[in-house]
């Protein structure tokens, strides 16, 4: 009998597919991402008119980073659209128009891409590790310079609301204690 | 003593082919009381319990007293699974839960209907289920087929113990379901609050092996209604009657 429940338990483990999942990261207002290669999520909450999030990532090489923003999939929050910066160098200057949008400055000798995340229709997506439905601005990959680059997240409307930036390819998980995880169970949970 | 397990074997296999040729056997040459099987639970311990009486008070047979006079009362038997219909309801439990998705924000109702296909009496169900939980973010509706034991069913208190598979549905506005398939456990407890009925406490974790894998982890507070079996068994017992 233990053997058969064993023998089942191997083989659905066995048969799930490789689903990628994302290194959960609640964050403050400034962070620096220690490994930027690694998958990443974070959960951050925009206050309102003004608000950036301003995540600080360091390339040794160049590095062709897949990055998109989530929004939880919640009544409330249909008008919330939260855009991304990628500020750093080899990155094109901004157009006038881009630049009135930018919350800030560029510093000296650094490009920006901007995700406007205009689109009338919005990805939907169904995030099966937390079991939650998000809309999303659509996977892009950019092809980053070695070098200091920030992304910066606001909402150019100034709506409040939360957010996600999944961003980055390998998988690792290690430095994740289970009372990290529970502390901000409600974060990546709700 | 040592037995060979073949003649356990032999044993066993024989005492179950001989089992329903006798059950049928039974009514023919039994006592008025086993004539016609009996339509509930009740009313087949109190038939049983009636004929047993009738035996106990019975009188020494007289001199002149005919074969059938002195012919002894049959010996009462155990009512097994083949002698209550598929569609008895003694067989079936209805129960329903309010259940909380702990990973993935979801709370509503899971009706389920419990069916007990081989002794009535005993915690071995089979459960299908259902379930509406309105959600932040969606609406989640999953449809479910399972196993479930009732350990000691016919006490005050009984372990719940469960496995199952799970068709999960998650509805949004915007965009085409997303559907998944999804195993799960359960390990609840359960008190009897009145004779049939029952309130418990679910644990219910779970995992999507398929398509968009991942985990799951839900509680369940409940409330169950058996229309007869463990309970009607525990009841025979206290009044003396048959268990049935």
């Amino acid at each position: 009998m233990k053997r058969a429940i064993l023998a089942t338990l191997v083989l659905l483990l066995g048969l799930s597919p490789r689903g990628q999942a994302h290194r959960p990261t609640a964050v403050e207002r400034e962070f620096e991402i220690e490994l930027p290669e690694v998958s990443h999520a974070v959960y951050g909450e925009l206050a309102g008119p003004g608000d950036v999030y301003t995540i600080r990532l360091t390339f040794a090489r160049p590095f062709a980073m897949p990055i998109e923003i989530l929004v939880p999939h919640r009544r409330k929050l249909e008008q919330h659209r939260p855009v991304f910066a990628i500020v750093g160098p080899g990155l094109p200057a901004p157009t006038p128009e881009e630049a009135a949008l930018l919350p800030r400055a560029l510093p000296p000798g650094a490009g920006v891409y901007l995700e406007r995340y205009a689109s009338e229709e919005r990805l939907v997506i169904f995030e099966s590790f937390s079991r939650r439905m998000f809309w999303s601005s659509g996977p892009i990959a950019l092809a980053l310079a070695p070098g200091d680059h920030e992304i910066w997240v606001f909402a150019p409307e100034g709506t409040p609301g939360d957010f996600v930036l999944g961003f980055g390819v390998e998988e690792d998980f290690t430095g994740i204690g289970c009372d990290d995880f529970a502390r901000d169970w409600g974060t990546y949970a709700y | 003593m040592r037995i060979e397990s073949r003649w356990v074997l032999v044993a066993l296999i024989g005492a179950l082919a001989a089992a329903p040729s006798r059950a049928l056997a039974e009514p023919a040459a039994g006592s008025p009381g086993e004539a016609s099987e009996p339509a509930s639970g009740a009313s087949a311990a109190g038939a049983e319990s009636a004929s047993g009486a009738s035996a106990a008070a019975s009188p020494e047979p007289a001199s002149g007293a005919s074969p059938a006079d002195t012919e002894p009362a049959p010996r009462r038997r155990r009512v097994g699974w083949y002698d209550i219909p598929a569609r008895d309801p003694r067989r079936v439990s209805i129960g329903a839960n309010l259940q909380v998705d702990l990973l993935g924000l979801a709370i509503g109702i899971r009706p389920e209907v419990l069916y007990r296909p081989f002794r009535a009496t005993r915690g071995f169900n089979l459960r299908f289920g259902f379930g509406l939980l309105p959600g932040p973010e969606y609406f989640f509706l999953p449809i479910d087929v399972g196993w479930r034991q009732h350990f000691v069913p016919h006490h005050r208190v009984t372990l719940e113990l469960g496995a199952g598979y799970e068709q999960q549905f998650f509805f949004v506005r915007d965009a085409a379901a997303v559907t998944r398939g999804y195993v799960f456990a359960e390990l609840g407890l359960a008190v009897r609050v009145v004779s049939r009925a029952w309130i418990g406490v679910q644990f219910v974790p779970g995992w999507a092996p398929f398509s968009h894998p991942g985990p799951g982890i839900a509680t369940r507070l409940g409330f169950r209604w058996d229309f007869g079996g463990a309970t009607d068994r525990a009841s025979a017992r206290r009044r003396g009657r048959a268990p049935v």
